[in-house]
């Protein structure tokens, strides 16, 4: 399939924890090869459960998923084309960052690359729990971006990281952004829009898709906070 | 193969020390608590306190049910390994 065609499109999902609230309903969004879609809303709007959704650990009321072209009735990740950073540290905490590495990375020539990293080195031999957040954050989305998934939800990438690694994550995600597709949630909206080009924002169940970061003081930030 | 055995090794560790504490002053009765009652509630345990590194498996393309089935496979292999150490 040539890459143009590749997609991820979702549309019509309903879901709600409880009879009382629909969480969610009729969200849309469309993400293409190269897109970095920036996904804000407040505290409890649903951004984690949208994710979940797309990738298939949370069962929705109702959800059409399309995948370059094709609708995946199976869990996305089932497919193998999409990968989920989720807000927790998903790492066994028991093993060393080298053991990580060669149970997610197969070939032998992208671990050597992992080996040589200039973050990775200092630290191959240290307990996953003995890292530091932004340590940890880093070594997640790198191992994430090195599997064959071409789109690639990330919930709060930035989040307990300090601004050297926010530094290296956006580098990280901008040097994968012309084969991949990213949809990134994270409060810290300032390093989401400064790498986002399109930007949505999740609100009373729905998401609206904005035209400028300026659009933003209308919704969800206070006026003037792009003023300059 | 490898994948199915790095998440086995979990539940082994959990199976083997519930089956021992289960079984004490019972030897022969330890592969009957390992395949039984040993695997079900380590599989409950590894779910309830390892629930978020299931995403580690979810992002290499592997379901819950794919993992518990292979699990389940290992364990049997193990039980039958350890009957026969009874038996002879």
């Amino acid at each position: 399939m040539d890459i143009d065609q590749k997609e991820l499109y979702v549309d019509s999902i309903e879901f709600s924890y409880s009879s009382k609230r629909q969480l969610l309903s009729g969200v849309y969004l469309h993400i293409k090869i190269g897109e970095i879609v920036g996904l804000l809303g407040r505290n409890g709007s649903g951004k984690s459960t949208l994710m979940k959704i797309i990738f298939g650990t949370l069962k929705p009321k109702f959800a059409y998923i399309r995948l370059h072209g094709k609708r995946i009735h199976k869990k996305a990740f089932l497919t193998n084309e999409v990968c989920y950073l989720p807000q927790q540290n998903f790492l066994p905490t028991a093993k060393t960052v080298d053991k990580v590495v060669h149970f997610m990375v197969r070939d032998k020539n992208s671990r050597a690359k992992f080996q040589e990293d200039g973050v990775l080195k200092p630290i191959w031999q240290t307990k996953i729990a003995d890292l530091s957040g932004g340590e940890l954050r880093y070594l997640e989305i790198l191992l994430l971006l090195n599997q064959k998934a071409t789109f690639f939800l990330l919930d709060e990438p930035f989040s307990g990281v300090s601004p050297v690694y926010k530094e290296k994550i956006q580098n990280l995600i901008v040097n994968q952004c012309a084969k991949k597709g990213f949809l990134i949630s994270d409060h810290d909206y300032t390093n989401v829009l400064a790498i986002s080009n399109k930007i949505l924002l999740l609100q009373n169940g729905g998401c609206r898709i904005l035209k400028d970061k300026k659009e933003l003081e209308l919704f969800y930030v206070p006026e003037g906070t792009f003023d300059t | 193969m490898y994948i199915y055995w790095n998440y086995y090794k979990t539940i082994l560790i959990v199976n083997i020390s519930l089956s021992v504490a289960f079984g004490l002053g019972y030897p022969r009765m330890l592969p009957y608590i390992f395949a039984t009652i040993g695997f079900v509630l380590s599989c409950f345990l590894v779910r309830f306190f390892e629930n978020n590194a299931m995403y580690l498996y979810y992002n290499l393309g592997f379901s819950r049910t794919k993992l518990l089935l292979g699990s389940l496979l290992f364990n049997t292999i193990i039980t039958l390994f350890l009957l026969a150490i009874i038996w002879i």
